[in-house]
């Protein structure tokens, strides 16, 4: 021994005895002695690979933590005796199990598959003492005629054949034949023997064909060309009719696969592989069982060989993928069987992530609706405001109408290129109200700022004309009209409104005024032509007495003494007669005068009287009289005296001459002034005459309508628009008894009426 | 209105008083004027505004004329002047007019009136129109005067006479008249010689010269028959 090892070694004895102390503390896998602890060893006799082991393993392994008490110790071994037989290797698979259980004795032996029971039923002496052994997944036949050792109990492995043919049957009622596919092994035989019997049952209604002797190659070609109305029984095939050896498992998926009609089975694993169903063995079921059995046995009870097996337990299952493929009615599915695979619902699922996933999507729906219908209604808007101003700012331009607002905390103006070009602003230039005023005419700011200054604090709208005064001196007309906005603190927020060029209408309106001031004038001189000739009686009465007069005055002078007082009559009535022809020329004059109409305070009485006065020579000529009624008081007209007087001095002229066919004491024409209800004037003028005829009642203030022979038709058309031009009315009518009456009323100057441009 | 008489006294409705100038005119001023000027040329002037006024007004029979304002309201100078000639006396009337208006002044002149001034006239025209109206009222007197003595001499003859009268006139000899009236020509001589005392005339041309005055009221002789 080397030195160095030789120091080492009182080391690791102390490790060691650390790791012993460890693990006696700490109640690790090494075995307590003295413990009374209990040991099942569980033997498959072939590979976990095959489904039905597994599968019984799966049951096995679920149901031992819960059948067995946690201290029981579980051994698993697995022989594979298909692929290393008993035969073969049995000898050193005993020393193996020896060496490995000597200081292990199991309490139970549980042996799966009948391989295992009779392995470990050969080798029990020399093994396992006298354990008791529970088996499963071994048919009863293969042991039939052996008798079993007293405390060895299990389970008995049964397929039902019956229910599943009477599932293919009811499923397919179809069905004519029943191709039976098996293997040539010692373990199919027994199958195919009882399986026949079973068959054998339904023997007149459905043939039975068997496929035991074929190979797997051939057998899956011949399913391939089956009828219609035929269905597969899988019953096994662990070796097929060329002596391979093959897996049940692997041989119903390549089955199922090629088979022209659906495949029945026996066996709950090969469900998975797609055949359609059948009455199934669950071998997980087995294994749970198994270990339920085995609890039992460890506990002391001595159950008994469950003999003979309940293939009713078996329970049926259908393949709902094969179901579908074959096109099967689901409606023929009986109510016991169990359907596997449906694919199931995405609800069934995942019915929180579907609820969730529909929640958002609803409300990514709604979200997104709520977008397009705010998106659609915003470009409606959008549209509608579009159009709304593209229809604005057509019309505003057709109608040639600036559009402007004037932000009054800022002093800011925003105006239209229409509007800009109307004040001759540049397209850029900043506005403010100033700038404004100061393109307006001289004479007409204030008046216009008295008008915005009404505006705003009247909060009304704001209607105005006013002239620009243009770079080039020109003069426009505007016509403005605006409206005055408040800001939340109901201060004067902005002004806005439009503006327009009323330059042409201006024009024509003045022209108009002045066709009309001319008319009127014209026929003022007509009027007067028929009043000349009176007139001139009228100037003549005094010049007549003037130079009677002076004659006299010159013959009183001549006598002696001469008469004093006489001379000073006569030179006071020259003077009077002097003054007199003058009002006459005075009253003419005024009347021919061309001149633009003049607004003034008018008293209605004054105006009756000089009317009177030019008027007296023409009644005198017409023999006729004329009645003056004027109200003593009256209130003060506002008007135009000339174009008043116009009127009067026509209204009797036409009723003089209507009445010029009347006998001479009935010609009287009466003229009357009072207070109309309106707090105006009103004034008529009646006559004795035959009165409107029907024709002229309708028409009579129709320009050139006439019934006289010589008249213009000008007259009482005239009167009409003066009338109006006043604010008054103009009426005619005939008089219950006899001839007409014209009236017309005047507003009173009270109102303070507007004077009309 | 003015009422205005210039006359210094009335009373007895003598033939030698001085002529009235009664002037109608609707205009105070005017009426007083020309009231005035006929004064001064010693004219005895009544003064009335209005037509109505001068016909309501009692008038002296005295000799005189109107001058009448052709225009005036109500009833004007042309009725007047037709309700004047209704007078046994009817005045010559002057017209005074503001205007030629020529109806009214062919009217006024077949109405009788002497003259139609325009105004504006000068006194002296006025003075002579008035002058010569009343010469004309006074020479138209004349004639009326010895129209009425005419016609009450005729009036005194008996039928007969006028018979007789109506032959003589026609230039028959008495034997003829005495044919005529069936009776002898003796009697014829007699009853010729009783109608020209009774109308005092001393020649049968004389006679026919009454017969002018007598105008409508001669009663003519039926024409004679065979001849």
């Amino acid at each position: 021994m080397p030195p160095l090892l030789k120091q080492i070694r009182p080391l690791a004895l102390v490790a060691l005895s650390c790791v012993a102390w460890f693990n006696a503390a700490f109640g690790g896998s090494a075995e307590a002695p003295g413990a009374p602890k209990k040991t099942v060893l569980v033997l498959y006799g072939e590979r976990l690979s095959i489904p039905a082991m597994r599968t019984t393993e799966q049951g096995l392994m679920s149901a031992l933590p819960r059948e067995l008490p946690p201290e029981v110790e579980v051994y698993f071994e697995y022989l594979d005796f298909a692929r290393f037989p008993a035969a073969q290797y049995g000898d050193a698979l005993v020393r193996y199990l020896r060496a490995r259980y000597a200081t292990r004795k199991p309490d139970v032996v549980i042996a799966v598959v009948s391989s295992a029971l009779q392995f470990a039923l050969a080798h029990r002496d020399e093994l396992f003492a006298d354990a008791p052994i529970v088996f499963s997944n071994v048919d009863h036949r293969e042991v039939e005629g052996k008798p079993l050792p007293p405390n060895v109990v299990g389970l008995w492995m049964e397929w039902d054949y019956q229910r599943t043919v009477e599932l293919a049957l009811r499923l397919q009622p179809e069905t004519r034949e029943i191709v039976c596919v098996s293997g040539t092994g010692a373990l199919e035989q027994l199958w195919n023997e009882e399986a026949r019997k079973v068959l054998g049952r339904y023997a007149p209604r459905v043939r039975t064909r068997w496929l035991d002797q074929l190979p797997l190659r051939a057998v899956l070609e011949e399913v391939a060309r089956l009828p219609r109305d035929s269905v597969v029984l899988f019953v096994s095939m662990l070796r097929d009719g060329a002596g391979e050896s093959v897996l049940p498992y692997e041989v119903a998926r390549q089955l199922a696969k090629a088979s022209r009609v659906p495949v029945y089975g026996l066996a709950g694993p090969l469900l998975e592989q797609g055949i359609l169903g059948g009455a199934l063995l669950d071998f997980t079921e087995v294994g749970r069982e198994t270990v339920a059995l085995a609890r039992r046995v460890l506990a002391g009870e001595r159950p008994p060989v469950l003999s003979p097996p309940d293939p009713a337990a078996n329970p049926v299952l259908i393949n709902w993928r094969a179901l579908k493929k074959w096109r099967l009615s689901e409606g023929r599915i009986p109510a016991e069987a169990a359907v596997r695979y449906r694919a199931p619902s995405l609800w069934q699922l995942h019915p929180r992530l579907i609820l969730a996933t529909a929640a958002a999507l609803c409300l990514q729906s709604l979200l997104i609706l709520r977008l397009i219908v705010q998106g659609a209604r915003r470009k409606r808007a959008e549209r509608s405001l579009r159009d709304s101003e593209e229809r604005m700012t057509l019309a505003a331009e057709a109608a040639n109408l600036g559009l402007w607002m004037w932000d009054i905390p800022h002093d800011d103006v925003w105006a239209t290129e229409k509007c800009r070009s109307l004040f001759g602003f540049e397209p850029g230039e900043r506005l403010d109200f100033q700038r404004f005023m100061d393109r307006v005419h001289p004479e007409d700011r204030e008046p216009m700022r008295e008008a915005v200054q009404r505006a705003l604090q009247s909060r009304r709208d704001f209607d105005t004309e006013y002239r620009l005064l243009l770079a080039d001196g020109s003069v426009r007309w505007i016509g403005a009209r605006g409206h005055a906005a408040s800001d939340p603190q109901d201060r004067p927020g902005r002004l806005l409104g439009v503006s327009i060029d009323v330059t042409a209408r201006k024009f024509a309106q003045l022209q108009l005024q002045q066709q009309r001031d001319e008319l009127a004038h014209l026929s003022r001189v007509t009027t007067l032509g028929e009043v000349a000739a009176t007139l001139a009686h009228e100037l003549n009465q005094p010049l007549a007495a003037i130079h009677s007069n002076a004659e006299a005055a010159e013959l009183f002078l001549q006598k002696d003494p001469p008469d004093f007082d006489e001379l000073r009559a006569i030179l006071s009535d020259i003077r009077q007669d002097g003054w007199r022809a003058g009002e006459v020329i005075h009253r003419m004059r005024s009347l021919l005068q061309k001149r633009p109409s003049r607004m003034e305070r008018i008293e209605v009485k004054g105006l009756v009287k000089t009317s009177d006065g030019l008027l007296q020579g023409v009644v005198t000529a017409r023999q006729a009289r004329l009645r003056l009624e004027v109200a003593p008081v009256l209130p003060l007209v506002w008007g135009d005296a000339v174009q008043l007087q116009q009127v009067l001095l026509n209204l009797v002229l036409n009723a003089l001459e209507a009445m010029a066919d009347c006998p001479i004491a009935e010609r009287q024409v009466a003229v009357r002034a009072g207070p109309d209800a309106a707090w105006g004037v009103e004034v008529t003028v009646s006559d004795r005459g035959p009165g409107f005829c029907r024709e002229k009642l309708a028409k009579w203030s129709e320009p050139f309508f006439t019934t006289k022979k010589h008249g213009m038709g000008m007259g009482l058309a005239i009167c009409q628009r003066i009338i109006e031009a006043h604010g008054g009315r103009l009426t005619a009518e005939n008089n219950p008894e006899r001839g007409a009456t014209v009236r017309f009323t005047l507003p009173s100057n009270d109102h303070k009426q507007e004077q009309p441009a | 209105m003015t009422h205005q008489t210039a006359s210094p006294s009335r009373g007895e409705a003598q033939r030698p008083r001085a002529p009235i100038v009664y002037v109608v005119d609707d205009d105070p001023s005017l009426l007083c004027a020309l009231s005035r000027r006929l004064r001064a040329d010693a004219y005895q002037v009544e003064t009335f505004g209005s037509a109505e006024e001068f016909l309501s007004r009692p008038r002296a029979g005295v000799a005189g004329c109107v001058v009448l304002d052709l225009q005036m309201p109500g009833p004007g100078g042309l009725e007047l002047q037709a309700a004047l000639a209704q007078a046994d006396d009817p005045l010559p009337v002057v017209f005074l007019t503001g205007h030629g208006d020529v109806a009214s002044s062919v009217r006024a002149m077949k109405g009788g009136a002497v003259d139609f001034l325009t105004k504006p006239f000068r006194g002296e025209e006025l003075v002579e129109a008035v002058r010569r109206a009343l010469a004309r009222g006074a020479a138209e007197q004349q004639t009326r005067r010895q129209r009425r003595a005419w016609r009450g001499r005729y009036e005194r003859l008996t039928a007969r006479e006028r018979e007789v009268f109506a032959l003589v006139v026609s230039g028959r000899p008495n034997k003829q008249i005495a044919d005529a009236l069936g009776t002898c020509e003796r009697t014829v001589k007699a009853h010729r010689a009783q109608v020209m005392h009774k109308m005092g005339v001393q020649s049968p041309a004389e006679l026919g010269r009454a017969v002018e005055w007598l105008g409508e009221a001669f009663q003519a002789a039926p024409p004679a028959n065979g001849g």
